[in-house]
């Protein structure tokens, strides 16, 4: 029997325990969780670091001169990347196009900034590095009519608020509060009268919806612009992945099934003398053999054959499916991950199909098929990650311009474009990571089982 | 025709298409490659003319090689970044079994999450964690701002000598620890709860089961990490591409420019980038017999303790 201070006790470590548990997945899944919400932060906005939106807010203080109107203005930050520049500017529609009006401040690592409050409505603009105008055509800027807003009209003082994702504006006025109405347009507004007509300081107190402020920092607009972006179509990568993962998947088995079957169940000529020789190469590193590898595929797609070559009708060679995948074709763990699991078939079964006749065909295919399912599944697993993964042999073997490139090549060459871009960055990145991610969850039996199977047996 | 005559043609016939595609893409390239390394190139040769006028040179590659002060940083380094990574590894993965072997409902949930980083492209998490480490904008300085912690708000971790490597191996840690959680889990399953019994009868507390039952019981796995720990950190390319700007950044050792992070892997990469396929050819078997060696002394290291 347990007293209730064992309860205590046990209560407490197990509270203890899941507190541990939870902050320990949270640390490791942290970049996973950062990398979806930047990829639904609308573009330009990912450098905020803005996850949540701001629930009340405060505008700062405005005055108001009697006869005056202001216009709408809303701050907005420009930001470039050009390392080792000296010298950024913007110019621009809201400053007559002035080379060095505005001049960006840097913030290290090659970034600069610069926050302007401009007017309400459409712009176009141009970034300067050090006296040159950037190349392409003018960026445009749409400014929405969100930003505070104040009428003065005749002796009255009009308060307007413009932003669909307020639930209650208030305006503060020498420690008087206003509350504003909301009209079908879903502007805020009251009046008041303007103590002598003279000058009101005035401030915005806002209380934003939740799900408007979600909507206005998040959005799935990253995920179509880079699925079929002309330079780096990530749909396009996300299909090559594909194609090489299952592809190379498929084929590994299929190789690997016919080999395990062979060393598991026969005895033949210099078995054990394979078998160490496919064993130590194993043990080779990548790295030893991928240039040689590398002018062999291109040595074999130009050899000359009926008048043409491989390259030429885009069968084997450089940018073609076959030669990002053949070369890892011969997967010596898959053999052996294959060899131990058929071992465990009783070879009683095997005898007792051939002595009704049966030959190595009939074997293989109502034997060790049916029965060696699982680890054909987990084999095909473990290739399909692999070659999803497999960056430096995709990055050779193909051109940077070639459509074949996959999600790992992509993003690289993507990255190295597009700095600042990080919601396009990681919308790109979500396109590799979600897919595996989700198959992950429903096969990870195979993933767990495949990938420790070497080292428990080893 | 007997049956081992019989035996081994239809072995070969089912081997056949296995063999082929060894033979040509791997143990051919294999010793290619060691054939290179007692070669140089006398024109340079770009990626599509690869090996065009290799000259023969002996043992002219490896001589060099021995003697570039380059080099032997990038062996200093890959050890550096295997005694980063390795211990913060083998801890947080027994840590993490330790945690998980306690019979708690939903702890299946937890397995699936420490292990799901080990299944994700490196390259893709790479690039993630130097978003993340970026200064000013990135998560580790916004956050040191909102804690008030000046060193992270004011981090360039990438940018920095002394940090660059040392990031990139916490980063690592965290995405592989899963695995050898998992292997831990399954070690530490398989003791007899009898043993454990035992010592608790002899007033054992947790850290005299922990330190004379669970350690010395899971050391085969311990032995396993540490030695593919090593041969990960010599083959470790992908990550240091992803993360840093070729291994940079540059620092001044004995009159040297070298990369902070510019390990043995990363190395390699250049010299093929730059056309040294003969150079690359050397390194990449010195390294090879680093490995070799490594693993040889861990298993001595190790073996004797495992028996007794």
């Amino acid at each position: 029997m347990r007293s209730w201070s064992d309860w205590v006790f046990l209560i407490l470590r197990n509270l203890l325990l899941y507190v541990a548990l939870t902050v320990g997945s949270l640390v490791v899944l942290m970049p996973l969780f950062w990398m979806l919400l930047t990829a639904f932060k609308e573009q330009g906005t990912a450098l905020k670091n803005e996850f949540l939106p701001e629930l009340r807010r405060t505008t700062g203080p405005a005055a108001l001169a009697p006869g005056e109107i202001a216009g709408a203005f809303q701050a907005h930050t420009f930001f470039h990347t050009a390392p080792g520049a000296e010298r950024v500017t913007v110019a621009g529609t809201f400053n007559g196009w002035n080379a060095g009006a505005e001049a960006l401040t840097t913030t290290g690592g090659g970034v600069f900034q610069k926050t302007l409050r401009l007017p309400v409505g459409k712009h176009e603009y141009k970034f300067v590095v050090d006296g040159q105008w950037m190349d392409g055509p003018n960026q445009a800027l749409d400014i929405p009519p969100s930003a505070d807003r104040t009428e003065y009209e005749g002796g009255r003082v009009r308060f307007v608020y413009q932003d669909p994702a307020a639930i209650a504006v208030t305006a503060l006025v020498d420690d008087k509060e206003i509350p504003l109405v909301k009209d079908a347009e879903s502007r805020w507004s009251a009046e008041m009268l303007a103590a002598g007509g003279g000058n009101v300081t005035y401030r915005f107190s806002v209380r934003n919806s939740f799900w408007a402020g979600l909507k206005s920092i998040y959005t799935l607009g990253n995920f179509a612009a880079i699925a079929g972006s002309p330079d780096f179509p990530f749909g396009r990568f996300f299909i090559n992945s594909m194609v090489v993962g299952t592809v190379s998947g498929l084929l590994t088995v299929i190789l690997c099934t016919l080999a395990g079957y062979v060393f598991a169940v026969k005895d033949f000529l210099w078995k054990d003398k394979l078998f160490y020789l496919l064993l130590s190469v194993m043990m080779v590193p990548g790295m030893i053999f991928f240039v040689p590898q590398f002018a062999l595929v291109n040595i074999i797609g130009k050899m000359p054959l009926f008048g043409t070559t491989l390259q030429e009708m885009r069968i084997f060679g450089i940018n073609t499916y076959l030669g990002m995948i053949v070369p890892h074709l011969a997967n010596v763990f898959g053999i052996f991950l294959m060899r131990q699991y058929i071992e465990t078939i009783p070879h009683s079964l095997f005898e007792a199909a051939r002595m009704d006749g049966a030959n190595e065909y009939h074997e293989l295919t109502k034997i060790v098929i049916p029965l060696s399912m699982p680890i054909m599944v987990t084999l095909f697993l473990l290739t399909f990650l692999g070659q999803w993964s497999n960056f430096l042999w995709q990055l050779v073997v193909n051109t940077p311009d070639s459509a074949l490139r996959t999600l790992p090549v992509g993003l690289a060459l993507f990255k190295g474009q597009y700095l600042t871009q990080w919601e396009l960055q990681m919308a790109g990145a979500c396109f590799s990571i979600v897919p595996v991610a989700v198959l992950f969850v429903f096969a990870q039996r195979y993933f767990i089982e495949g990938m420790t199977q070497g080292a428990v047996k080893g | 025709m007997d049956r081992k005559t019989r035996d081994t043609i239809v072995s070969y016939v089912f081997l056949s298409p296995f063999l082929v595609v060894f033979g040509i893409f791997l143990l051919y390239p294999i010793l290619y490659s060691l054939l290179l390394s007692f070669q140089k190139n006398t024109i340079y040769s770009d990626f599509y003319n690869v090996f065009a006028d290799m000259k023969f040179v002996g043992f002219g590659n490896y001589a060099a090689l021995l003697g570039d002060p380059e080099f032997w940083w990038s062996l200093l380094l890959t050890f550096y970044y295997a005694f980063l990574t390795i211990p913060a590894f083998i801890a947080l993965s027994l840590l993490l079994a330790l945690l998980l072997n306690n019979r708690l409902p939903g702890r299946g949930f937890f397995r699936s999450a420490f292990f799901l980083p080990n299944v994700l492209d490196m390259l893709v998490v790479g690039v993630i964690w130097t978003l993340i480490y970026a200064p000013t904008y990135g998560l580790l300085s916004v956050l040191g701002r909102a804690l008030k912690i000046d060193v992270l708000a004011e981090s360039a971790l990438m940018s920095e000598p002394w940090t660059a490597l040392p990031a990139v191996a916490f980063a690592m840690v965290l995405k592989g620890s899963g695995f050898g959680m998992i292997l831990y889990l399954t070690a530490i399953q398989n003791i007899p709860t009898s043993i454990y019994e035992a010592a608790e009868f002899d007033g054992a507390g947790w850290w005299d089961k922990l330190r004379h039952i669970t350690w010395p019981l899971v050391k085969p796995i311990t032995l396993f990490l540490i030695v593919t720990g090593i041969l990960g950190a010599l083959n470790a390319f992908t990550e240091i591409y992803a993360m840093t700007s070729r291994g940079g950044p540059n620092v001044s050792v004995m009159g040297n420019t070298v990369g902070a992070s510019r390990i043995s892997g990363f190395y390699l990469y250049l010299q093929f980038e730059d056309g040294q396929y003969g150079y690359a050819a050397a390194v990449s078997y010195v390294l090879l017999v680093v490995a070799i060696t490594v693993s040889i002394i861990n298993v001595k290291i190790f073996q004797p303790k495992r028996i007794k």
